[in-house]
């Protein structure tokens, strides 16, 4: 074998004499331009997100300076962060946020752990329509339902409630959320539980006792997909709520856009106090939610 | 006690008949096997007798007391899957007492029947463990002792070897049947591997399509199979199978095949067989280690042409065709005659004529020899 | 043979050939769902599902509903007197005409190409130089998802302090480059507000297209570049007759959910430009919300929902499809 591949390179060096010496200068070209294609790439991704610390961190006096400093050579300043934590409605808004995406998460979850294991074991009449339904819900642009919703919650006295708020947002994230879990329930065999009616248990003893505990990481996850949307939306907050008082972290900042006089380091100090822990979330959640989103559309 | 009884248990899944009109009694203590090729209806059949799938129709008894409706938990049952089924999130030493734990029994009496148990099948030092840090075996172990420790009226075992490797497999095999005599607990154990069947089993039910096919011990489904199918699927290599039309009034009486020769048939069969209808068409079988290879060419055996010689070591497994392209057959026989025989060689083949079976051409089912002559054997009702 | 003249024990009924059904019972599906025993079984998952159905019977069934009704009535006014109007299809007749209307049509189908071109483009090229090994892949890859992980409103106000025309490092990134001289006012300008939208989507959706196509590359079988690279196929030549493919049905995924998502967009084009200016990126969801919001045309706006309704649905029966969902 090894005789054999000798032989055949020895005779292609032959037909082709091209010293070794440009092969190796192929492979570096080759290495240096995925170098730069990467390094391109990196950029694309996190410019924005740099730039966005780096206007946090400036001197206010330097916000305006032409050129823009790309790395913070005039000193770096936490104002920004302190003026957006003690003379803005940021904390109010997380209050309200936080309120919102804890209720929609929870609430979620319980809602959707018990529809998600009654379609991921049984098959029952209306069993697939409910499934698909599910997944439609996800299709439809939201201002679909945000605008009747409003007309509806206009009557009810829900509009400008943070419970109306967080009733909307439970519509649409409850069957996204038992679309996930239902994956988490079909991935742990019915072995167990049938294990489990057999060591004694009833149906829900055994959904109790057995699969809720080994479905932990997918609760976890699907709670934090749950906090997550609410924590990010934006359209039903900004048609449901009206008053500054109940504002969303999405309606807060989103206010200074279109102000005659932007305070942009204070902004983005803002936008990196949201945006850290939801981002860490979200990159601790990517694997599952590709999973849930996708719904089988990827084999393997 | 633990005696239990199918009546004319039927599963419909769709259009589809899993299981179709099984009846079954089980006696005290029995180890009884449910085997057959997937699909069967034997899985589907244990599954009803636990209490996981409903009955269509039929009914199942547990020590006479109707449980066809009950819920599993309420059957005094235990079982053994062929994943294991262990609880992940608990330890060895949990995932056996859960069921105690479940009945609430006094904490002392689950501590002292969990090292009972655990010394019995020698996993005491596995206690602490969860299920992911065992080895196949071990896993396989615990989930004997989940079962073995509840004390249950009836053992379910669906395929509990089909994840061990043949050397292991071999070995627990024996230590399961050792562990049921001592226990004296009555077992279904359901398998599509016939050895498995042969060696466990003190009664054994072989199905197919969701029918059984036929009830009975070890020896008997291997000396007597009740039609072709059971014929072929007990025993490896398989029953030889043979085509052959009866020629009954002449004399001696003559098997005749259809590929050209014929046999002569040695009395007392010759007289059993004369003392039926004229001609009738037959299957004949005769187990590979039933046909000898004839000394003589001229003495009265069958034809048969050597494909491939196969050497076991101990035995010698010789391929051939019965006549020239005629049925494959395998013959057994010693490892002294790799020397004399050749592929290609024709030679002559003698079958040990009083265990030699026939079967009706038409159906596959296995005809009953007495003196009136061939009668069919579903004349026979045995329960 | 004493034995067998005495009586082989058989079955009752014997063997007989298989029935047509007991024959299918051999090739029982897998995916036949078993029913346990027990009562509980027939009533345990209605009750369980009952609390999901409620909401979405309350919250998404009954908004659907009235917006459907709503669009067929005279409504006028964003109250809840809008649901008392007067049965009529005018509006209907009325979008058949309006320019603004056909406009937006219009606007939504070029926000949406662009949103899937790029993402497409950029997600596959990306998962294709992540899929190849090299130092720190794990941490490049992080780095690149970023984006997904920003949310839609502070990737809003990013990209809106970059695009400031006197101020933003877009403008003075660009100028620094060779043969560009332009420093276009990005969002007040008709011609570039698209545009600056349309990166804004990419940027944000992008990293999804990556991961998909991840996973597409991922499950192309290794073996078969190995095969091609014996057969003589250089890189260029593996990558069009394996990768590519390889990557048809995740590529049509992403091109479905993508065009679902752009087609609902609403915060990237409300917070940029509200649809401006002079209606050049006032995509259908736009449209729809300055219909009521603005000029709390409420019937209006619902008839404009209605296309949308439609368009959405007709994009989910190409998704089912795709992704073989059985209705």
């Amino acid at each position: 074998m090894t005789k054999t591949l000798t032989r055949t390179s020895a005779t292609a060096t032959a037909l082709t004499p091209v010293p070794a010496g440009v092969h190796r200068l192929a492979r570096l070209c080759r290495a240096a331009g995925l170098f730069l294609l990467i390094v391109a790439l990196v950029l694309i991704a996190i410019f924005p997100i740099y730039w966005m610390l780096v206007t946090s961190v400036q001197p206010s006096t330097s916000l305006f300076s032409w050129p823009p400093r790309l790395v913070p050579s005039d000193g770096v300043s936490l104002g920004a962060y302190t003026e957006m934590l003690t003379s803005s409605g940021l904390l109010g808004w997380v209050g309200t946020s936080i309120r919102v995406s804890l209720a929609t998460a929870s609430i979620s979850v319980v809602a959707a752990s018990l529809a998600a294991y009654a379609l991921s074991r049984f098959s029952f009449r209306g069993s697939k329509a409910t499934e698909i339904g599910m997944l439609a819900t996800q299709m439809f642009p939201g201002i679909l339902l945000a605008l009747p919703m409003y007309l509806v919650f206009l009557r009810l006295g829900l509009v400008d409630d943070v419970n109306g708020l967080t009733l909307a947002y439970l519509a649409f994230i409850v069957p996204v959320s038992a679309t996930l879990l239902k994956g988490f329930f079909d991935s742990i065999p019915k072995d167990l539980e049938e294990a489990s009616l057999i060591d004694g248990t009833s149906r829900m003893g055994a959904f109790f006792r057995v699969t809720l505990p080994l479905s932990a990481p997918g609760l976890a996850a699907t709670f934090l997909f749950a906090f997550i949307v609410s924590w990010n939306e934006y359209l039903f907050a900004r048609i449901l709520v009206r008053s500054a008082e109940n504002w969303t972290i999405s309606l807060g900042i989103a206010s200074y856009i279109g102000e005659y006089v932007t305070p942009w380091d204070q902004i983005m100090a803002g936008a990196v106090l949201v945006t850290l822990p939801v981002a860490a979330m979200f990159l601790f959640l990517q694997r599952y939610l590709l999973q849930g989103l996708t719904a089988g559309a990827v084999k393997g | 006690m633990g005696h239990a009884e199918l009546r004319d248990l039927t599963r419909v899944f769709g259009d589809v008949v899993a299981v179709d009109h099984v009846d079954l009694s089980m006696a005290d203590g029995e180890f009884v096997v449910l085997v057959g090729p997937s699909g069967c209806g034997k899985t589907t059949t244990l599954r009803m007798i636990a209490g996981l799938e409903t009955v269509s129709s039929g009914q199942i008894l547990i020590d006479g007391s109707d449980v066809t409706n009950a819920p599993p938990r309420a059957r005094d049952i235990a079982m053994v899957f062929q994943s294991y089924a262990l609880y992940p999130h608990m330890t060895v030493a949990r995932n056996l007492s859960y069921h105690l734990r479940l009945r609430r029994r006094p904490k002392h009496e689950i501590n002292e029947r969990v090292q009972r148990i655990a010394a019995a099948l020698d996993i005491e030092a596995l206690l602490d463990r969860r299920p992911a840090q065992l080895s196949g075996g071990q896993r396989q172990r615990v989930a004997l002792g989940r079962a073995i420790i509840r004390e249950p009226t009836l053992f379910l075992m669906d395929e509990p070897l089909s994840n061990l490797d043949a050397k292991l497999r071999v070995q627990t095999r024996a230590e399961i049947v050792a562990l049921q005599r001592r226990l004296g607990v009555t077992t279904v154990y359901v398998t599509h591997d016939q050895t498995e069947a042969m060696t466990m089993g003190s009664k054994i039910v072989v199905m197919k399509d969701g029918r059984v096919q036929q009830i009975d011990s070890p020896a008997r489904v291997y000396s007597d199979p009740a039609n072709t199918f059971v014929a072929q699927f007990i025993g490896s290599p398989a029953m030889n199978l043979v085509q052959v039309e009866l020629v009954p009034d002449g004399d001696p009486v003559r098997l005749r095949s259809p590929g050209g020769w014929s046999v002569d048939v040695p009395e007392p069969l010759a007289g059993r067989l004369r003392a039926t209808a004229p001609e009738r068409a037959l299957v004949m079988g005769v187990r590979p280690e039933d046909l000898h290879l004839a000394s003589d060419p001229d003495s009265g055996g069958l034809p048969f042409e050597v494909v491939v010689i196969e050497n076991l070591g101990h035995e010698v497994l010789i391929d051939g065709t019965v006549g020239e392209h005629g049925p494959r057959a395998v013959v057994r026989a010693g490892t002294g005659l790799l020397d004399r025989l050749r592929p290609g060689d024709r030679i002559q083949v003698r079958p040990d004529w009083p265990r030699v079976r026939f079967f009706s051409a038409n159906d596959g089912s296995a005809v009953v020899l007495d003196q009136h002559g061939l009668r069919q054997r579903d004349e026979v009702t045995v329960r | 043979m004493g034995a067998v003249a005495a009586g082989i024990p058989a079955t009752p009924g014997g063997p007989a050939p298989p029935s047509p059904a007991a024959r299918r019972a051999r090739s029982r599906s897998a995916s036949t769902r078993h029913r346990a025993a027990g009562r509980e079984e027939k009533w345990l998952p209605y009750v369980l599902t009952l609390p999901i159905l409620a909401t979405a019977a309350v919250l998404i069934f009954v908004p659907l509903g009235l917006g459907i009704w709503v669009s067929f009535t005279d409504a006028d006014t964003l109250s809840p007197d809008a649901l008392t109007g007067e049965f009529t299809v005018e509006n209907y007749t009325k979008l058949v005409s309006d320019g603004a209307f056909w406009n937006s049509v219009r606007v939504t189908v070029v926000y949406s190409v662009g949103s899937v071109l790029g993402s497409l483009v950029l997600g596959l090229l990306t998962a294709v130089v992540l899929n190849r090994a090299f130092r720190y892949r794990g941490l490049v890859r992080t780095l690149i998802l970023l984006p997904w992980a920003v949310p839609n409103v502070v990737a809003v106000l990013v990209w809106v302090w970059m695009y400031n025309p006197q101020h933003g490092v877009l403008n003075y990134l660009l100028t620094r480059l060779p043969l560009v001289d332009t420093a276009p006012s990005w969002l007040s300008s008709p011609s570039y507000s698209m545009l600056a939208v349309i990166i804004v989507t990419v940027w944000k959706s992008y990293p999804f297209s990556t991961l998909m196509f991840l996973a597409g590359l991922q499950g192309i079988r290794h073996d078969l570049y190995e095969a091609a690279a014996i057969d003589g196929a250089n890189g260029w030549r593996q990558f069009r007759d394996i990768t590519l493919p390889g990557l048809r049905s995740v590529a049509s995924v992403v091109v479905v959910l993508v065009t679902i998502w752009s087609f609902g967009e609403f915060t990237f084009i409300f917070l940029m430009t509200e649809g401006g200016p002079a209606g050049a990126t006032e995509t259908l969801v736009l449209n729809m919300y300055q219909r009521a919001f603005r000029f709390f045309d409420a019937s209006y706006a619902f008839a404009v929902g209605m296309v949308l309704l439609l368009l959405a649905v007709a994009i989910t029966a190409v998704y089912a499809r795709i992704t073989r969902v059985r209705w």
